[in-house]
């Protein structure tokens, strides 16, 4: 997966957690869960939908590395 | 040479094993701009990373309200409490033994205070089935025994139990300071019939609070010990008035 590809994928999942927040505004290294305000549920549906669509195994331990659209990208480039 | 912090003692009255408290997010202007004026540096710059004014003004009062809450049973300032943040996430009060934990939902924040034990609070507003994918939460996430008592409820009520369950857990993975990460489906936390769980050394107890909200709160030894209703935080104190010359 390229980073464009893992970009596209992000702004794809977080728009059917919270199809109201506007991804166009959040930066590389923003934490998703403040600049959009998403909840831990909101979180975990997020995790879900990455995993449903790549079909990667993502571990809780790992969360961390998914808090910025950046963090979210390194991981889906870097793991596949 | 620096000068270190002096220690903050805890207030004889706020010396229960576990206290629980609520305040309200939406306020007028001036009560947040008097609970905002207390907010730290990193406070402020986290708040402006909210890209919605009404998330920023409910971080920037549920910061406020915490301070004031600290403050009064530390006998300082609300802008006095320094607000630390370990290693591993958790925050904590620098030069003082007093334990918390704060969650926020919506326009309602709830706080956990204890000095003895560590402690983790969450509350959620139960959110209705369309606009949260509460089945994928519970089939991912719980227990097979959390799933079976659920799944044995009636299906009105299941939705609420779901945030009930999944506030216990997100309480707990406070409590322990690894928020999320940790095995998150591994631990028993809900059952049909009672309203406490034991994890290890954790006691979770699910918390009333206002209707349409669950909560709950995990304390670290605290066998034997059960919650009280959350008591509103103390508004601050209005301005002085103006002296009269």
């Amino acid at each position: 997966m390229t980073s464009e590809e893992a970009r596209q994928l992000i702004r794809s999942v977080l728009h059917q957690v919270a199809p109201e927040a506007d991804m166009d505004d959040v930066g590389e290294g923003e934490t998703l869960q403040e600049a959009l305000d998403l909840d831990s549920i909101d979180f975990l549906n997020f995790v879900i939908g990455l995993n449903e669509e790549t079909g990667l195994e993502i571990p809780e331990r790992d969360y961390p590395q998914l808090s910025t659209v950046g963090g979210c990208v390194t991981y889906l480039t870097s793991t596949r | 040479m620096t000068k270190s912090p002096r220690k903050l003692s805890v207030r004889p009255e706020a010396q229960s094993k576990l206290s629980l408290w609520w305040a309200p997010l939406d306020i007028p202007a001036s009560s947040l701009a008097r609970l905002a004026g207390w907010l730290s540096q990193e406070e402020r710059e986290r708040a402006d990373g909210y890209h919605d004014p009404l998330d920023r003004d409910r971080f920037m009062a549920a910061r406020g309200w915490l301070r004031q809450l600290l403050a009064s049973q530390l006998r300082c300032s609300p802008n006095e409490v320094r607000i630390v943040t370990a290693q591993n996430g958790k925050p904590g009060i620098e030069s003082s033994d007093l334990k918390f934990s704060a969650s926020r939902s919506a326009g309602m924040a709830l706080f956990a205070t204890s000095p003895i034990a560590e402690v983790g609070i969450d509350i959620e507003r139960i959110r209705a089935s369309a606009d949260v994918d509460i089945d994928d939460i519970t089939a991912t996430f719980f227990s097979a025994k959390e799933r079976a008592a659920l799944a044995a409820l009636p299906p009105e009520q299941r939705l609420a139990a779901s945030f009930q369950c999944w506030t216990c857990k997100e309480a707990y993975g406070k409590g322990i300071g690894t928020g999320l990460s940790f095995p998150i489906q591994s631990i028993d936390v809900w059952s049909r019939n009672s309203r406490v769980a034991m994890v290890g050394e954790w006691t979770i107890h699910q918390v009333e609070v206002t209707p349409g909200f669950a909560a709950a709160v995990a304390g670290e030894v605290l066998e034997g010990w059960f919650p009280t209703a959350p008591r509103r935080v103390e508004p601050p104190d209005p301005d002085p008035p103006p002296a009269i010359i």
